[in-house]
């Protein structure tokens, strides 16, 4: 390597406390070189350190104040390792659940919706059409053998399919029905 | 002087991502200088530098639980800082004339007042030279000789290939030799 290729790699460590081996052993032995290495340190040396913009500590308190009131505006976005879109996502599926309750009780109590029409009749499935045969003292089939009369699950009443009431039920039987039934689909 | 700060930075970066505040603060004071004091230099502005420092530390507590520690938290802190500067000095709000509102850090006793004179001056100077170099030159220079950070991370830092990166602060090692030879600067 000539000594021009040294300058140049020289520069690349301006302001370090460190050459690597291979330059260090050339700038041993080459003048030109030592003497570039030397104007290099000198100049680095006169440059100083980084103390030219130094926040003193109430600066710095103050910078903290300022963050820390900025972070709070923004609202913290990281909450026990969990982001913030994610606690997002959940908090308005909770609103939207609340919601739609509180319209449908809002409706219900101005006669929007009918209390209980008794034609809120579910699908049954396989295993559960056998179950309401099985039961036909609890269970009236209608014409239309894939459905079961309406049951208000939240009266504890159940109605035939012209909605008339037939009966209030049992704590049995609304035992038996949240054992045996997906509730979901009853209501 | 690099390792002994990261020493620190890990635990409270690990309580951080849970979302310590406490622990972030304390990250914020040992990372403010060097952030505070690349925004100033590159952008000569002391509100600015203020700002923008803000911006990165407010950036990096948002994007936290994302920092999955892939890169060195300081670099990752550099690489906001960084972008958040050259968004700054590309814009037109940047063009307002730079402030001289450097101060020098609380000096020794044994300082004269000549020699703190010296010292402001020609640090003075050194602001002045880098505001002649291209941006990308002024970054580089910024993260090598006042941060002494290796050419790896630099590259990564600003998203430069490594051998631009060398390029950068070769021509600007340059640019300095020649502008102190022009103010008869002598090491």
């Amino acid at each position: 390597m000539k000594c021009e290729e040294f300058h140049e790699e020289i520069m690349l460590y301006f302001g370090q406390a460190e050459l690597p081996v291979e330059l260090a052993g050339h700038i041993a032995d080459c003048e030109s070189c030592r003497a570039f290495y030397e104007e290099m340190k000198g100049m680095a040396a006169g440059l100083g350190v980084d103390d030219d913009f130094y926040p003193n500590e109430l600066e710095t308190e103050r910078f903290l104040k300022r963050l820390n009131d900025e972070i709070d505006r923004t609202r913290p976005t990281v909450v026990s390792g969990i982001s913030w879109y994610k606690l997002v996502g959940v908090a308005a599926s909770v609103i939207l659940v609340v919601g739609i309750s509180l319209l449908g009780n809002f409706f219900k109590q101005n006669g929007a919706i009918p209390e209980s029409t008794g034609t809120n009749l579910s699908v049954l499935y396989d295993d559960d059409y056998q179950i309401a045969l099985e039961n036909s003292d609890l269970y009236e089939l209608s014409d239309d053998q894939f459905y079961i009369l309406g049951i208000d699950y939240t009266s504890k009443r159940t109605y035939d399919a012209a909605g008339q009431l037939i009966e209030d039920l049992s704590e049995e039987e609304m035992k038996y029905l949240e054992e045996n039934f997906n509730v979901g689909d009853l209501l | 002087m690099i390792e002994s700060y990261r020493d620190r930075l890990q635990p409270l970066i690990e309580k951080a991502v849970t979302g310590d505040r406490d622990a972030f603060s304390e990250i914020v004071r040992i990372m403010m200088k060097p952030i505070v004091a690349l925004t100033y230099r590159m952008t000569r502005n002391r509100e600015a530098a203020y700002d923008l420092a803000q911006d990165t530390f407010l950036a990096a507590w948002q994007n936290l639980s994302g920092f999955r520690g892939e890169a060195l938290f300081d670099s990752w802190l550099y690489r906001i800082a960084t972008n958040k500067t050259l968004n700054y000095l590309a814009s037109p709000k940047s063009a307002v004339v730079a402030s001289d509102d450097y101060r020098l850090n609380d000096m020794a006793d044994d300082n004269t007042p000549e020699k703190l004179l010296m010292q402001k001056e020609l640090k003075g100077m050194v602001l002045d030279f880098m505001s002649t170099l291209p941006t990308r030159q002024r970054l580089v220079f910024n993260l090598r000789f006042y941060r002494n950070l290796p050419f790896t991370e630099i590259s990564e830092i600003t998203g430069n290939a490594e051998g631009t990166v060398k390029t950068n602060y070769r021509e600007a090692i340059k640019k300095l030799r020649e502008y102190m030879k022009q103010k008869g600067w002598q090491s």
